[in-house]
């Protein structure tokens, strides 16, 4: 898989999470109020591993 | 401490007394470039983002749309991520084409002034409320401070000085082409204060007001509608809405467009960025909620917007409250600085110059210095326009509603900018009409109402209630319609109208996919010419330094006159004038005073070297059939490279496509030097050998003989007409010219040389017994005759005798001038054909034969004409027959013949040595002229005569073959061209 197609996947991931009706299962009562901040984190995470795994002349 | 405006002022200056001294410092080096050059300075300098907005309203968001306050900065994040696709082309574009605001990169693609105009006025209309924002929030600060109205001189000396600062650090350069490190830092460590100073009010929310990760949660247990207010209007707030002004905003904000591509002094670090820029909001955002439950928690009265401040001055930290007053003013101040700088870019280009261009009425000495001062008056303009929007403008909204107002602003310019990257298709007339009508949506649903709300005198019309919305809904409504306006007015006039020629090759050029040089310049045919006309327009003393500077950008000599690389330093003249003025000015001087003639045939080495450079850079690019294409052609362009023949290609205008290592070898001239020159550019011999080739009717030239620095050189050349292998309009269209192989035969002809040498001295040395029984007749004569002279009186017997002595001593000469003609054949270099007399060659090869011991019994018979003549090489051809005639010699019985026999051909004469002998079997006539084949038994024969008669025959041009005869015998058969007319007369 290229670091575009991982890159599109964490975009995907990044709508599912903050940009879709799964933003109600997050948001619902009950919820620790760090965990927006949680879930913005793994994302972040994800973003370096990434980053990481490219080559130096593919951006 | 605190409550005294003089110390706020004084601590604000202090404040930007340290800035300036950051960015002098690293202006003079005194900063380890390792530091100024880090991908995180990088990332921390695009921390702009969050302004006054973020340091204190914020809170207030969150205050009253819970947890919706994060999507401002979830969507940076989600932009981000998609760096490699959104952000990654426009770097390499600002970069390739120095474009210096985003005005200049619309108005490249959809090219146009009106384009740039309408970009510049109406980010000039969504931003100045944003930069007044930003005053008011420094004001509001200091009479949360103090508790009384800061007096106007605050706000006035705060725009002074930040005006100040722009000008000395972010139009500090001749030309705006350059980097400004020392800005970057000094924004950097804005970003850096304003992250500790939330951090610490966070960490003081916690740990002060709260008294631990404990307290707080016993707090939220006991206040589950804190939390609750944070969650709830998630679902019910303008989420969505928010989180896609925000993914626009992350590059499309004047101030993040300027920070993300012109300053960006190294592209890699914006793989840093992609995650370094949301890491840094996330931890900008992390003490939000607790600094706000902190306000709940002490009750403070002070507008949540600016708990940040309240919270140490509640809690009797003077000292944070000064750290907090200096982060608000570094947010302020970072974001004023930078927005004025892209405004002032973008109005330079697009409102001033081109005026002054149509009018002609550009300055013609020191333009740099118009240009600089132009800036810098604009600067000031810009703030003073900012200050006179806060003093006009009574800030009845919060904080993030005026911000949120130029989001939507510059959202509209989100179509056009997807259509730059994926759709070549979109026209500047969809491009206008979609802003147009996206901008009148922003001015309906959202200005008038704000205006009117502000108390300022405006009819009373909200589009959104208008069209029966909600006014609680009036961001979606006004997003989601601006957008849906502009996008639907975007794809139908962009469909209704063509693009012209210059907006599809910015379309190309913005994909990468220009394919073809866009012209040739025709009047200039060198440097100075192109000079000469450069300085028509922007006079001569900048005409000089462009020159210059684009001389030394592409690595040129002012000597250069080769047409391709008079257009390639034509078009980097053409994108440093786009970073000094623009890119649309930046043609238009190009245009107009390097006269282009677009219609004309660009050189094809010139299109091909293009489509070269534009590939490879644009590796990373090709997916999919096209990738696998340029696998292909990168697989055949090395198979020419590295093929073992000279491969040189020539276009039809004579210039040189095609020179391969080979050919690079065997010449002694490197690719670089031959590719794009003309013929007559190479050094001799090769000019001339190439150019006769080239020129005359054979398509194949053997064993050329050339001098190359003093030594010889043996080639074979070949030609071939190149047909167009395309149809219809391309770069390579109309391919044709001509390919030359060089096939570089030194090494064999030395071979060869050495081969034919063995084979003489072999001959010699069976030649050694007859030449000392030849030599001694002579001898045994001239001593008999000697002795004899030495008793012999008369002088009439004397001078006989004399007489037969040097007959004899003749006849030892000649014998030995003959072995050492035959011996030396070959040695020296091989002088130039001449007309031959075959039949006095045979009769020396046959004296030389003589003097062998074989076939002394055979009878040797020279039927050649007298006058037959062949082109060739007289020692040369003397080898061939003593190398046939012993060869039937050898094969011939006592008592046989061999006869010599020769004959007019039509073109050509042809000799015959038959023989008697036994013949050859068929099946080894085809390697009987193979080096070292010989039917004789080991130590007899070297089996190098037959294979030196074929190498020296080929020479000549000729054939030799052999048959064997029904009844008996072996014919071997020359065939040698014949000679012109006037050589036979002599």
């Amino acid at each position: 898989m290229s670091a575009l197609d991982k890159t599109l996947i964490l975009f995907l991931l990044g709508v599912l999470l903050f940009a879709s009706p799964l933003v109600d299962w997050w948001s619902r009562p009950g919820m620790p109020w760090y965990l927006p901040y949680l879930l913005w984190g793994g994302l972040i995470g994800l973003g370096i591993l990434i980053q990481l795994g490219r080559g130096r002349h593919d951006l | 401490m605190i409550s005294e405006i003089g110390v706020l002022y004084a601590a604000g200056v202090a404040y930007l007394a340290l800035l300036f001294f950051i960015a002098h410092a690293t202006e003079r080096g005194w900063l380890p470039t390792a530091l100024v050059r880090h991908p995180m300075v990088y990332v921390l300098s695009l921390g702009v983002y969050a302004t006054t907005w973020t340091y204190y309203g914020s809170v207030g968001f969150a205050q009253s749309e819970g947890y919706n306050f994060l999507t401002i900065y979830l969507g940076v994040t989600l932009a981000f991520i998609l760096a490699p696709l959104l952000l990654a082309p426009i770097l390499r574009l600002v970069r390739d084409y120095q474009l210096t605001s985003l005005a200049d990169l619309f108005a490249f693609r959809y090219r146009s002034q009106w384009t740039g105009l309408l970009v510049t006025l109406f980010m000039l209309a969504g931003i100045l409320p944003y930069l007044a924002l930003q005053i008011k929030a420094v004001t509001d600060s200091v009479s949360v401070l103090t508790q009384e109205a800061p007096p106007n001189l605050l706000a006035l000396g705060f725009c002074a000085t930040l005006g100040l600062f722009a000008i000395l650090f972010g139009a500090r350069h001749i030309t705006p082409r350059e980097k400004h490190e020392g800005l970057v830092v000094a924004i950097a460590f804005e970003s850096a204060v304003k992250l500790v100073t939330l951090l610490m009010v966070g960490a003081f929310a916690l740990l002060g007001i709260f008294g631990g990760w404990g307290g707080l949660n016993t707090w939220l247990t006991e206040h589950p509608e804190a939390l609750e207010a944070l969650y709830s209007p998630v679902s019910e707030g303008p989420w969505f809405t928010l989180i896609l002004l925000a993914f626009a905003a992350a590059f499309l904000l004047p101030r993040q467009f300027h920070m993300l591509f012109v300053e960006n002094m190294d592209p890699h670090a914006l793989r840093v960025a992609t995650w370094g820029l949301p890491l840094f909001l996330l931890l900008l955002n992390l003490p939000i909620p607790l600094i706000l439950w902190a306000g709940q928690a002490v009750a403070l009265e002070t507008p949540a917007d600016y708990f940040v401040l309240a919270l140490p001055v509640d809690g009797g930290a003077g000292w944070l409250a000064l750290f907090t007053f200096i982060g608000g003013v570094s947010a302020a101040s970072a974001m004023m600085i930078i927005t004025t700088l892209a405004l002032a870019a973008m109005c330079l280009n697009h409102l001033i110059l081109p005026a002054h261009v149509n009018q002609q009425t550009l300055p013609q000495s020191n333009l740099y210095g118009w240009l600089l001062w132009g800036r810098r008056l604009l600067i000031l303009l810009i703030i003073a326009l900012g200050y006179g929007f806060y003093w006009l403008l009574e800030f009845n909204q919060g904080l993030v509603q005026v911000g949120l107002i130029s989001f939507v602003a510059v959202a509209q310019f989100l179509p056009g900018y997807l259509a730059l990257l994926f759709w070549p298709r979109a026209t500047r007339i969809g491009f206008i009409a979609g802003l147009l009508g996206g901008i009148t949506v922003w001015v309906l649903a959202l200005i008038i109402p704000v205006i009117h709300e502000s108390g300022l005198p405006m009819i009373n019309f909200n589009l959104a209630v208008f069209m029966g919305a909600e006014d609680e809904n009036r961001w979606a409504f006004a997003t989601f319609w601006s957008l849906a306006v502009n996008s639907v007015l975007f794809v139908i006039g962009s469909l209704l109208t063509r693009p012209t020629r210059e907006e599809t090759e910015a379309a190309q050029a913005c994909r990468r996919e220009q394919f073809s040089p866009t012209g040739v310049s025709a009047d200039a045919r060198n440097v100075a010419q192109l000079e000469s006309h450069l300085a028509q327009v922007i006079g001569p003393q900048t005409a000089h330094l462009e020159i210059q500077r684009a001389l030394t950008d592409m690595g040129m000599q002012p000597s250069e006159k080769r047409p391709g690389e008079l257009r390639r330093l034509r078009t980097h003249l053409e994108r440093n004038l786009s970073g000094l003025m623009g890119p649309l000015l930046a043609r238009m001087i190009v245009d107009n005073q390097l006269n282009v003639a677009p219609q004309a045939q660009v050189a094809l080495a010139d299109s091909l070297r293009f489509v070269e450079e534009q590939l490879e850079h644009s590796t990373v690019r090709l997916r999919g059939l096209a990738a696998e294409l340029d696998t292909l052609r990168r697989y055949h362009r090395q198979v020419l490279h590295e093929l073992p023949l000279g491969v040189c290609s020539i276009d039809p205008g004579g210039d040189i496509l095609i020179w391969n290592n080979t050919m690079a070898m065997i010449s002694g001239i490197e690719a670089a030097h031959a590719v794009g020159q003309p013929l007559n550019a190479l050094k001799d011999p090769w000019e001339g050998v190439l150019r006769t080739f080239i020129n005359g009717d054979d398509k194949h030239l053997y064993k050329l003989q050339i001098s190359v620095d003093g030594r010889y050189r043996w080639l074979n050349l070949h030609k071939a007409a190149i047909e167009s292998p395309t149809l219809g309009h391309s770069a390579t269209h109309g391919l044709g010219g001509m390919v030359v192989l060089v096939e570089d035969l030194t090494e064999l002809h030395n071979l060869e040389s050495e081969v034919a040498h063995n084979d003489r001295l072999a001959s010699i040395g069976r030649l050694a017994a007859g030449v000392a029984h030849e030599i001694g007749n002579p001898l045994t004569g001239i001593t008999s005759l000697a002795q004899n002279l030495r008793y012999e009186q008369d002088p009439a017997e004397v001078d006989l005798t004399v007489k037969q002595i040097l007959e004899q001593t003749r006849r030892i000469n000649d014998i030995v001038q003959s072995l050492i003609t035959f011996s030396h054949a070959g040695e020296a270099p091989r002088p130039l054909p001449v007309a031959v007399n075959l039949n006095a060659c045979v009769d020396e090869a046959l004296q030389l034969i003589k003097l062998s011991d074989v076939g002394r019994e055979v009878t040797c018979i020279n039927e050649v004409p007298k006058d037959l003549k062949a082109r060739g090489n007289h020692q040369r051809l003397l080898q061939v027959f003593v190398n046939l005639v012993n060869n039937a010699l050898q094969a011939s019985s006592p008592g046989d013949r061999v006869a010599i026999r020769g004959s007019r051909l039509p073109g050509g004469v042809e000799i015959h040595v038959d023989d008697e002998g036994a013949g050859i079997p068929s099946g080894l006539l085809d390697q009987i002229f193979e080096p070292f084949f010989t039917t004789k038994p080991p130590g007899e024969g070297t089996g190098l005569g037959l294979s030196v008669v074929y190498s020296i025959i080929q020479d000549h041009g000729g054939l030799v073959y052999a048959d064997s005869h029904a009844q008996g015998g072996t014919r071997f058969s020359i065939r040698l061209p014949a000679i012109e007319e006037e050589e036979t007369m002599a």
